[in-house]
């Protein structure tokens, strides 16, 4: 079934704004998501398709609403939370 | 688990199987049910979906398949390819 992320060929959201800024990153946090994803795959907790697959089970409204790398990082926290590394309801909230 | 299809070729007609299954899937929901032509072979891979789903690692095969964007989208004179296995896709026509 398409999940709610496959948003494809959908109208309405217009086009896809370019930017001139070279910075990879819009702010620290995301790159530090960015690494821990790197270290995380690196270190085999999770497959980059079960990763793909976490984003893709965030709430629907989420695809939205949230930025990509806060996509990332509550995909990160579901998995490891998944397979009991952490307690994600212990997490403050953001 | 039945026998594997059999190879396409590039030029080969192909349908994006119309089912789709639950869970995560390389095939974006505006492919299903549509007509192409396979371009290139991308030899073959395991299956994300079925890996997540069922743990099953079998190596399938993977197409670049071309399709026309009036086709897909009721509009525009270019095309589109998308990379796709051949667990979700059919062959199409006479002697496809």
């Amino acid at each position: 079934m398409a999940r709610s992320h496959d948003l494809g060929g959908v109208e309405g959201f217009g086009a896809i704004p370019g930017t001139d800024d070279d910075a990879r990153f819009s702010s620290d946090w995301e790159a530090r998501v960015f690494g821990l994803q790197r270290v995380l795959l690196a270190c085999g907790l999770y497959s980059l398709d079960e990763f793909r697959d976490a984003v893709e089970r965030l709430p629907p409204g989420h695809a939205l609403t949230r930025s990509y790398y806060h996509r990332w990082m509550e995909a990160m926290i579901s998995l490891l939370d998944e397979r009991g590394v952490i307690d994600a309801g212990s997490l403050e909230a953001e | 688990m039945t026998r594997p299809p059999p190879p396409l070729q590039p030029g080969s007609r192909v349908r994006i199987l119309a089912v789709d299954p639950l869970g995560h899937s390389r095939v974006p929901r505006y492919l299903r049910g549509q007509q192409g032509h396979v371009v290139e072979l991308h030899g073959s891979w395991p299956v994300p979906g079925r890996v997540i789903a069922a743990a099953d690692h079998t190596a399938r095969r993977c197409y670049a398949v071309r399709f026309d964007a009036a086709g897909v989208f009721g509009l525009g004179d270019h095309v589109l390819i998308a990379d796709i296995w051949e667990t979700d896709l059919e062959p199409e026509g006479v002697g496809s």
